[in-house]
């Protein structure tokens, strides 16, 4: 299973983040270079210790530019490199990212995403950066993006992608939230596919010959700059036919379907059948590749169900991608939070709405923050007033015990002494 | 291909032992009088005169510069603009036995790539940085740079760098003294056939340095003329004046020599 003589810890708990640096050791993965950023910390501690033992080479650098670039600088050596970060860590990355899009080398990158816009501070878990995974630098490139949703699914996501990044010669991004990344559970047996890989020829590592090896991203006649960005999209398509991964579950009689990924794939299982239990004809539909998303087969679903229903932690990053599958052929709706992962009742809540012929309710300030009402009582003067101000601006004047009732699937008049009511 | 080569027409050019076999000979698209193609003719010539040729991997970063990915016939790596630092840390950290070349302008070293320099000597990285320093942005047209000396005419501020606005120019050997990890430190400057010929040697000994299997970053910081882009306010230059201004003005703020030579490699009496 493994390239090398790495054991991964098959059967025992393990952390998602750990998970990625164990797919990254058991790809034979020569060189990681990162930044610490919450919540890529763990992956960054375990490979430290991981990678040197078993020959690879771990550093430290000065920001996510220069170890993305280091990783480039890696690959372009020939050898198999992987640098992960966060959020505001991508940003910064995004460079290095087109560049190597651009110049065809094959990396891949680790994306522990969380919350919010610009440098965030509350690194709650999110899927809010992948739209920017999906090609956020300059041109027309894509970065191929794996979505797992389990831990044993990260490793076994992650030693492909350095798969996938040899053969099409590119970026590969393994995105998984903040949730996937701490989360804890039993490393499964898992098999990788093997596939037959080219030969590295463009590698600097190979001795000069005639003319030498030049690896360039841009050359200085501009119609070879357009002849690469045509080669570009070629490879963009073949990865569209071979490339696209999906799993559909509960689809057969389905006349209602969640499309989620990640993490929320799980919670929208869990409310898919407990939506089925109150018979709303609901079936999941999990795209693993966001890129090349699994278009015909989810344009196919749409011309055969009555409704979507999309659920992300974000605002629609992949709403996009869902419209243009379905091209009109049934209606896409959309819940979705900028924060944590929605409650799977919310999610049968949505169902059984759209079930009934009504249209979602979106998804408010305190749906995602129930608790901070309790905090407030804890606030003095005058914070208090001012931030009561504040969330009764962003979130209504509603009574919160109510919505954490909600969101909770406790019943009314079970709490225990702790129960508080605002 | 050597034979191939030809100096452009109307332009003396310095020659040091000939035309380097190392250069492809593919004619370059510097201008007329620029010291991009000396500095690239002695480092293929210390390639050569070492034997390095099939060893040697080039990572230029983006400027003028560039161009010596066509002039030198070595296997290289296009970085983006102040990223060859990074890239050649992972390049040689993964091929050891290779000798790792960067090679950039001050803007992509010292401005847009001076973190991560740093951060390689800080680290002790182990390939050789060439910076080409013209003192202006000369790809772009010249405009001021982090190294723009202040009686030297930009675009951007034409009388020369406005001190009270811009402070003071980087001096990037200087600055790195601070750091053990820089083995071999050097200034050379490009202005005249006699300081060509000591630039020569202290690029040889910078490669033999590390050819040596001494660790550490081998820098070499040289003044070099942009006699078509220092044309700020209208001034105009050729390139024998632009390089006597080099003499006479840019060598006040920048002294030339080497700062920091391994023990081994210093001459009798010389710290």
């Amino acid at each position: 299973m493994s390239r090398n003589d790495f054991r991964p810890p098959i059967g025992r708990p393990t952390m998602g983040a750990h998970a990625m640096g164990i797919g990254a050791v058991m790809a034979d993965c020569s060189y990681f270079a990162g930044y610490p950023i919450t919540p890529q910390t763990e992956l960054l501690e375990y490979v430290s210790q991981a990678l040197p033992e078993h020959g690879g080479v771990f550093q430290q650098l000065g920001d996510e530019l220069s170890s993305v670039m280091a990783v480039f600088g890696a690959a372009v050596a020939g050898r198999r490199a992987m640098t992960a970060t966060v959020g505001p860590g991508l940003n910064l990355m995004v460079e290095g990212l087109a560049n190597a899009a651009g110049a065809e080398v094959p990396l891949v990158l680790g994306a522990l995403t969380r919350a919010h816009v610009g440098v965030s501070a509350g690194l709650l878990p999110a899927q809010s950066d992948i739209r920017m995974l999906k090609g956020g630098g300059n041109g027309d490139y894509h970065l191929p993006i794996l979505a797992p949703a389990s831990v044993t699914e990260i490793a076994r996501l992650t030693v492909e992608a350095f798969d996938l990044a040899d053969l099409y010669t590119t970026p590969v991004v393994v995105a998984i939230d903040g949730v996937l990344a701490n989360l804890i559970e039993t490393l499964e047996p898992f098999e990788v596919p093997q596939r037959d890989l080219p030969a590295k020829t463009w590698s600097l590592e190979n001795p000069r010959t005639d003319g030498g090896r030049r690896l360039v991203s841009a050359y200085r006649t501009p119609e070879l700059d357009t002849l690469i960005t045509y080669k570009l999209q070629d490879k963009y398509r073949r990865m569209a036919e071979t490339e696209v991964r999906y799993e559909a579950e509960m689809m057969d009689d389905a006349e209602f379907v969640v499309v989620a990924y990640g993490i929320m794939a799980r919670v929208a299982r869990e409310a898919v059948r407990r939506a089925r239990a109150k018979g709303v004809r609901a079936g999941l539909f999990r795209p693993v590749s966001l890129f090349p998303f699994p278009e015909d087969e989810l344009g196919e679903i749409a011309g055969r169900v009555n409704e979507i229903l999309v659920t992300e932690i974000n605002f629609g990053q992949i709403l996009p991608d869902v419209r243009l599958a379905a091209n009109g052929r049934c209606p896409v709706r959309f819940l979705g939070q900028p924060a944590m992962p929605i409650p799977p009742a919310a999610v049968e809540h949505a169902l059984e709405t759209i079930a009934a012929g009504r249209s979602v309710e979106p998804r408010t300030f305190r749906d995602v923050h129930p608790t901070a009402w309790w905090q407030l009582e804890s606030l003095p003067e005058p914070q208090r007033s001012a931030m009561e101000g504040i969330f009764a601006m962003l979130g209504g004047g509603d009574d919160p015990q109510r919505w954490i009732d909600t969101l909770l699937g406790i019943r009314p008049g079970t709490h225990g002494a702790g129960g508080k009511t605002s | 291909m050597s034979s191939t080569y030809q100096p452009p027409v109307g332009i003396e050019t310095t020659r040091v032992g000939g035309t380097p076999g190392t250069m492809t000979g593919i004619g370059n698209t510097w201008c007329p009088g620029c010291g991009h193609g000396t500095l690239a003719s002695l480092i293929a010539d210390a390639i050569d005169q070492l034997g390095l040729q099939d060893r040697t991997i080039l990572c230029p970063g983006v400027g003028c510069g560039t161009s010596i990915i066509s002039q030198i016939d070595v296997n290289a790596v296009m970085c983006p603009h102040g990223r060859a630092s990074d890239a050649a840390t992972g390049l040689s950290r993964m091929l050891p036995d290779r000798t790792v070349v960067q090679y950039s302008g001050d803007g992509d070293a010292c401005g847009i790539g001076l973190a991560g320099l740093m951060h390689a000597c800080a680290r002790g990285e182990n390939f050789l940085v060439f910076i080409y320093n013209n003192n202006v942005y000369g790809m772009t047209g010249g405009q001021m740079g982090p190294t723009t000396t202040p009686e030297v005419p930009t675009t951007t501020f034409q009388s020369g760098r406005d001190e009270t606005v811009m402070g003071h120019p980087i001096d990037i050997i200087k600055t790195l003294e601070a750091y053990p990890g820089v083995a071999y430190s050097a200034r050379v400057s490009l202005a005249s056939g006699v300081l060509v010929t000591k630039a020569a040697k202290i690029v040889k000994k910078a490669f033999q340095i590390h050819l040596d299997g001494i660790r550490g970053i081998k820098i070499v910081d040289v003044l070099g003329n942009c006699n078509v882009n220092w044309k700020g306010g209208g001034v105009s230059f050729t390139p024998q004046t632009a390089n006597e201004f080099i003499e006479s003005t840019i060598m006040k703020y920048f002294d030339v020599g080497e700062v920091r030579v391994p023990e081994a490699y210093r001459k009798p009496g010389k710290k």
